[in-house]
């Protein structure tokens, strides 16, 4: 019974899930695929985004998170994405894959379960407090991070209200954001941007102390709440 | 550090100056609004949401949220969020106004009715249904009047009438304001309205915090534009008030008769009075403080807000200041031109070359309906004005006004 590749799915949210493997599926960094034309510089990315609703995928060491619109459960994508990342690892190591159960174990040859052993623990840096992220961070320069946790938590999030932040600079321990889409003009924009992003990033981000919003409210052409007196 | 759970609806042009106090006061905070938050998921102990007009849901869920960390304090921002937070408050044994006093502050009939009882001077007051005969309602109210809804804020729905013909026409226009999509909570109080005379004068805004009864005046604002109807859209308002002591002293202890009636003791105050040859008239008083961003003229000792001093006051902190800092200042709410669909705004950069003035803040977007007085619900923007003199500061924001222009496409046809 030649098998291995461990790999497991959490789901943030419904449009967000992470899929954590045993092994490291991309080295280098973080790797973001906003569309699907960048997707092609990846075969894995490529395979994801053909998914159904799939609209992004971010690979870093050893785990992949994938986006997609529309509230359905991860069920079904879950299922399939795991498929499209063993198949990619399998490729890769020339190993055998197969699966155990419903909680998508995978267990290892004697030769792969060596070489699994060989390598480094994953990460669990960022999880603090009630804003933990459950994202292990790639161990990247700091804009790299903040620019990952806004990709992977931030930006999924504020999209149900179509709206975006833009990572404008990283400087010392303070991050400059621009809301865009339905936060530009908003009048919760604050509430948003400190009470969320301001939260996760610090959560996930220990050394950031804070996060200003360098928007140009004004030019907002569709905020998702426009004030009025009552 | 304390718990605060700050009350913002959606549509409130408060919360950046509420999010930004409670940041500076280090606060734990927990946003309360009436819609769930994209974060909200992410972050639950950071967001609450709730309907504003169901105690019952709202309570549920702020003592689950209590449960977990006691709140120090539940805040609103306007109206209907003041009278929620007063409400929570009394429920988790919280320091609040009674709740009758700030029910009351929030129904223009109740309060006159209180007000009437204690002798605060008051213009002479009625309540009337849209259901009653108007005619003969018509054919004996005394003109000039103003018909008022019981619950707006603003202007909203303000009207004058002279004479029969424009009291039926403003009931009229009410009647619809009230019935508009947007309105739909307000309920019984949209089966009323108030008709009051009509009181000739100058009239001022008055901006306090009460603390155990005592009502500290923060700021007298002059409205140096003439509020004679038939709409009473606001515009300039600039502090320190150029009228004498004696009568700034006069509205002074008006306004804090006129809270003290209704049993306010805690909180902030925003009060409008008239000011003719007989004194001072109260007008309005609102359990809140001022709307919109005009917030932003005020600072006090070393540079506190006035949301600051709020929450301080909320939190039992200590308030080191009541004394505004600075010289004259000023702020114009931008009226709105005329009906149509914003193209754009020209001209910021030339106002902002003013001297005196220190913002101009566009708070409508591309392609939003304006929509003025009586029926409008949003300010086009504001300007901000500091001066040597409150004269010195109106010129600036007459002047930067005169230097913006509103492009307008024609309105919709769907639009009032």
């Amino acid at each position: 019974m030649g098998k291995s590749i461990w790999i497991s799915a959490q789901p943030l949210d419904r449009k967000r899930c992470t899929f954590v493997a045993d092994r490291t599926v991309m080295p280098g960094g973080l790797f973001r695929f906003a569309t699907r034309s960048e997707a092609q510089e990846s075969p894995l990315a490529a395979k994801l985004f053909d998914l159904p609703r799939v609209n992004a995928v971010w690979i870093t060491d050893n785990e992949v998170t994938v986006t997609k619109d529309g509230d359905e459960e991860w069920e079904e994508l879950e299922d399939r994405a795991i498929e499209l990342i063993r198949e990619h690892l399998s490729a890769k190591a020339g190993c055998d894959t197969d699966t155990v159960g419903d909680d998508r174990v995978f267990s290892f040859s004697p030769a792969m379960e060596a070489a699994i052993l060989a390598q480094p623990p994953v990460s669990d840096a960022g999880a603090v407090g009630e804003d933990r992220s459950p994202l292990p961070l790639p161990a990247t320069d700091l804009r790299s991070r903040v620019q990952y946790v806004l990709d992977s938590q931030i930006n999924p999030a504020i999209a149900a209200h179509g709206g975006f932040a833009a990572l404008i600079e990283v400087k010392d321990d303070t991050v400059y954001v621009q809301l865009g889409g339905g936060c530009q003009g908003c009048g919760m924009a604050d509430v948003t941007l400190k009470q969320g992003i301001e939260a996760i990033v610090k959560g996930a981000i220990p050394e950031v102390r804070e996060v200003l919003d360098v928007t140009d409210h004004a030019g907002g052409r569709n905020p998702y709440y426009a004030p009025s007196r009552k | 550090m304390q718990r605060l759970l700050l009350l913002l609806p959606t549509s409130t042009y408060r919360a950046a100056a509420f999010i930004g106090a409670a940041r500076r006061l280090e606060l734990d905070l927990v946003v309360g609004s009436e819609r769930s938050h994209p974060f909200q998921e992410r972050r639950s102990g950071g967001f609450l949401s709730f309907d504003f007009l169901r105690l019952d849901l709202a309570l549920r869920e702020v003592r689950a949220a209590a449960a977990v960390r006691p709140f120090d304090a539940i805040v609103g921002v306007d109206d209907a969020s003041t009278e929620l937070a007063t409400r929570l408050s009394e429920a988790l044994a919280l320091p609040h106004n009674p709740v009758a006093a700030a029910a009351a502050a929030r129904d223009k009939y109740k309060m006159r009715r209180i007000w009437d009882e204690h002798d605060v001077p008051i213009p002479r007051f009625a309540l009337r249904s849209f259901e009653d005969d108007l005619v003969r309602e018509a054919a004996r109210t005394v003109f000039p009047c103003v018909v008022k809804p019981l619950t707006l804020s603003a202007s909203r729905g303000v009207m004058r009438a002279n004479d029969e013909r424009q009291f039926l026409g403003a009931v009229r226009r009410l009647e619809a304001i009230l019935r508009s999509p947007d309105l739909a909570q307000e309920g019984e109080a949209s089966r009323h309205l108030l008709v009051e005379s009509f009181v000739p004068g100058r009239e001022v805004a008055l901006e306090g915090l009460l603390s155990q009864g005592r009502l500290h005046v923060l700021a007298l604002f002059d409205k140096p534009d003439p509020l004679d109807g038939p709409f009473f859209e606001e515009t300039i308002y600039v502090t320190p008030s150029r009228l004498p002591t004696a009568e700034q002293s006069s509205i002074a202890a008006c306004a804090a008769h006129a809270a003290a009636a209704m049993g306010l003791a805690d909180g902030p105050v925003h009060a409008e009075l008239r000011v003719g040859p007989d004194g001072p008239r109260v007008i309005e008083l609102a359990a809140r403080s001022i709307g919109g961003l005009c917030s932003r003229t005020l600072q006090f000792g070393t540079g506190l807000s006035l949301e600051e001093l709020i929450l301080r006051q909320a939190l039992r902190l200590p308030i080191p200041t009541f004394e505004r800092a600075g010289g004259a200042t000023g702020v114009m709410m931008l009226p709105v031109p005329r009906a149509g669909v914003l193209r754009e705004v020209r001209g910021i950069e030339r106002a902002l070359d003013v001297p005196g003035i220190e913002d101009v803040a566009i708070t409508v977007h591309p392609d939003q309906d304006l929509v003025p007085l009586p029926e409008g619900s949003s300010y086009p923007g504001f300007l901000f004005a500091d001066g040597e003199t409150p004269r010195a500061v109106e010129s600036s924001l007459r002047e930067a006004h005169r230097r913006l222009e509103f492009r307008l496409a024609p309105p919709r046809a769907s639009v009032v």
